[in-house]
């Protein structure tokens, strides 16, 4: 008897002890301590975020010692990288700053700045450029959209000059099937969806095991075919149509939006889009590789045709939908290198800033690390580089400084960069330079693009069906007051546009 | 006297104090990691600013409250919380309990030991394993039961990330699955603290194995019951994030029927980066938790006084 309650005990501990156990999440602790705020020699030690893909590069703390050579010499300043996850950004630098670490220069990338400024997290930086960051003044100056523009009057973030500049749209395909498939369309070409419906029905006859529309529920892409200018926020809040117009309009109600549904739907239900596509976590990557996918919406850079061919070991064809474009700035694009309001050293942080957008070697070690380690030149005069063995010892994000000061990989897409920013210029849209302010919106904002993740997965990769779900989508959307957002929108957009 | 007295405190203060001792890393684990953080419910009612600190922001009123009813959408997502918690409640009572009676039944103790850790392991699982194992089930392109069961038979598939009907009894199945081998292990050391006599005088009285479940285990186990219970009652309004996130693949198509609060409030706010408005919503979660608890168990002091927890 006793016996069997003292067992009975034991498995009652043991099950709670699972219990614990179980909830424990494997929080690993930072491993550098908070440094002191002056570094060796009363040099001004700078923290600045590190973004990774979610793992650390094995060869980072090189990578870090061979940056401080540069910028101890330079500027006479220490850097400390403070590593994140850029899917963390949103969730683990607040937590920073609400505990009062230390950091300098703070990383804010894919997501806009303005819940970090109402939230006073960081703060502006106009006192200090003029003095420390004379290069980015000059930039500014010379036309680089480089400061930000969430609100008007102060400058609260630099923006990481991609290169080359602007948006586009297109479908990256591969060209083996293409050519199988008997289409000689060149890098470039110019195509519409009706073309592409003839494509995929003769790809898929010849690759049945294949997918030649490779569109995922994760990324939606219908923006890609066509020009919806979201004017600084996300589409949720209405957008401008095309080069010309300044009416703001609900972008799940054009044409534009129902023509792709009707085509995506139309490819879902003859079998040229994975079933699983709404849902699947499969990375683009891992499905154009194992040639699951056979193409894809694209922005349709150059650079990005490159590092397809060589990601994928395929070549790849980029046919376009829209010419190169300028949207207004939007704060939800790109990265913006900011101040946090817990920074010890801000004009040592500006300095460090304006040296990444200048010095060509600070940038290439941050985007390629080491020459001879991680890269080697091809043709140094041209800035060509290729990877060595080693090359995915040290893999970063293209979010530090200047990227125009990058060197190629593989081979130069110069001449098409510089053809296609220029291009970009000549058509922006009406909205080119403006930036929705969404203050009074928020709680409707947060509503309505609760509403389009709901819906925006299913319809874009043609899994739901029209008939029924269309309806109910825009029902639903209007219903949490997308048109109260738009009237909101448009009124700014037309004040905005008085002052020009 | 007043010596003698003193003399006795000072040896019951002896016994006492190692065991004060040995409580005290349960307290502290509790001050810190339960209580401490509670500072943090402010945040609620106050427009964070980050460069004042937390204590210092300005206060708002209930205005981080708002988006929660703003639109409407609160309807169906709290129904699905409490009707799937109430679900999951009589399941995962009567299911857990049903296979301790039985596994009490097994003589071999080899036997029992070895389905006892087969029962357990999904509890081991995290959920997003669980959702990869259900995925291999489900998928429209590759899952078990389209290419085994249904394309033989109907010559079509079943895109179940897209189909509603469906997801109520898949949830439920998972999480009872999962969970049925920790709620088992719970009532088996119950039924295993019954002492034998009361069988033994039911086997003399003639009483049949039914009867003696019915009329000895029963009743033995309603304390562990009730505690059950009145714990799943507090978090009636919480619901398990991974179960709810992970398995249906956050499919969009879904939401009528797999949002919970938790969810919802994650899904509204992942872009927005907004704290104060997510811990309105935690702590809207708590309240009701907590008013619940409170008065299940004056309900519960009412019908049984010496059932109740408080």
């Amino acid at each position: 008897m006793k016996k069997w309650k003292r067992l009975g005990a034991a498995l009652l501990t043991g099950a709670m002890a699972l219990s614990l156990l179980t909830g424990c999440g494997g929080n690993g602790g930072d491993k550098k301590n908070d440094a002191e705020t002056d570094g060796t020699d009363g040099m001004p030690h700078v923290v600045m975020t590190y973004i990774t893909a979610g793992v650390e590069s094995a060869d980072l703390g090189k990578v870090e010692a061979a940056v401080n050579e540069i910028t101890k010499e330079k500027i006479n300043v220490e850097v400390e990288f403070k590593p994140v996850s850029v899917f963390d950004i949103g969730s683990q630098c607040p937590m920073w700053i609400g505990g009062g670490e230390q950091i300098d220069l703070m990383c804010v990338a894919f997501t806009g700045l303005k819940p970090f400024i109402d939230t006073n997290m960081i703060q502006p930086m106009d006192e200090w450029l003029p003095e420390n960051g004379p290069d980015l003044v000059k930039m500014h100056e010379a036309g680089d959209p480089i400061y930000d523009t969430t609100t008007s009057d102060k400058v609260y973030g630099i923006m990481t000059m991609s290169s080359p500049m602007g948006n586009g749209g297109g479908y990256m395909i591969s060209t083996e099937a293409m050519k199988a498939a008997g289409f000689n369309y060149q890098n470039g070409d110019k195509i519409t969806l009706d073309d592409l419906d003839a494509m995929f029905a003769k790809l898929k006859a010849l690759y049945p095991e294949s997918y030649p529309a490779g569109v995922m529920g994760a990324t939606p892409r219908s923006g890609m075919t066509c020009i919806a200018d979201p004017l600084g926020a996300t589409a949720a809040s209405g957008v401008v149509m095309g080069y010309d117009s300044t009416e703001v309009v609900n972008y799940y109600k054009t044409e534009e939006y129902q023509n792709f549904l009707k085509h995506v739907r139309d490819w879902y239900e003859k079998g040229y889009v994975l079933k699983d596509a709404a849902t699947t976590d499969v990375s683009l990557n891992d499905y154009m590789t194992n040639g699951t996918f056979l193409g894809y919406f694209d922005e349709g850079t150059e650079q990005l045709r490159l590092t397809a061919c060589q990601s994928y070991g395929k070549d790849m064809t980029i046919l376009m939908f829209n010419d190169p474009h300028m949207f207004a700035i939007s704060a939800s694009q790109g990265a913006y290198w900011t101040i946090p309001a817990t920074a010890k050293e801000p004009e040592a942080a500006v300095k460090l800033l304006n040296l990444l957008n200048t010095d060509k070697d600070l940038v290439n070690l941050l985007s390629w690390g080491l020459e001879g380690v991680h890269y080697e030149f091809v043709d140094k005069e041209a800035g060509v580089i290729n990877r060595t063995e080693k090359f995915t010892d040290y893999i970063a994000l293209g979010l530090y400084g200047d990227q125009r000061l990058n060197y190629y990989m593989g081979e130069s897409s110069a001449e098409e960069d510089a053809a296609w920013n220029e291009a970009a210029l000549e058509n922006k849209t009406k909205g080119y330079g403006f930036c929705y302010d969404t203050t009074d919106m928020t709680n409707q904002i947060i509503a309505v693009e609760a509403v389009v993740s709901e819906y925006s997965a299913a319809l874009e990769t043609g899994s739901a069906d029209l008939d029924t779900v269309y309806p109910e989508f825009i029902q639903k959307l209007e219903a949490n007051g997308i048109d109260d957002i738009i009237a909101d929108k448009q009124a700014q957009f037309d004040e905005w546009l008085k002052n020009q | 006297m007043k010596a003698k007295t003193m003399g006795k405190r000072r040896i019951r203060w002896k016994k006492v104090i190692p065991i004060y001792i040995m409580l005290l890393p349960a307290m502290l684990y509790f001050l810190i990691n339960n209580y401490l953080p509670m500072y943090g419910i402010t945040i609620a009612f106050r427009k964070l600013d980050y460069s004042v600190g937390i204590l210092n922001s300005p206060f708002n009123g209930l205005e981080n409250f708002k988006f929660l009813f703003a639109s409407g959408n609160l309807g169906p997502v709290v129904r699905n919380t409490l009707l799937y918690n109430i679900a999951f409640m009589i399941i995962g009572t009567v299911l857990p309990i049903t296979v301790a009676i039985l596994f009490n039944e097994i003589r071999s103790v080899l036997a029992q030991r070895f389905y006892q850790t087969v029962i357990l392991v999904p509890y081991l699982m995290s959920m997003v394993i669980v959702s990869y194992l259900v995925f291999a089930f489900l998928s429209a392109d590759t899952g078990f039961i389209n290419k085994s069961i249904v394309e033989p038979l109907t010559g079509n598939s079943i895109s179940f990330y897209q189909e509603k009907i469906f997801w109520p009894f898949i949830l439920v199945f998972v999480n009872e699955w999962k969970s049925i081998g920790f709620g088992m292990v719970l009532y088996m050391s119950t039924i295993l603290g019954i002492s034998t006599e009361y069988y033994e005088a039911a086997k003399v009285d003639g009483a049949t194995k039914w009867q003696q479940i019915r009329y000895v285990t029963l009743p033995q186990l309603k304390p562990t019951i009730i505690t059950m219970t009145v714990l799943s009652i507090s978090k009636i309004c919480a619901s398990d994030f991974g179960l709810f996130y992970q398995v249906p693949k956050n499919s969009g198509t879904l939401y009528s029927v797999t949002q919970t609060i938790d969810t919802y409030v994650y899904n509204a706010l992942m872009n927005q980066n907004n704290i104060a408005m997510s811990s309105a919503a935690s702590v809207l979660q708590a309240i009701i938790g907590f008013v619940l608890v409170i008065v299940c168990n004056a309900v519960i002091r009412k019908v049984s006084k010496e059932n109740a927890i408080f």
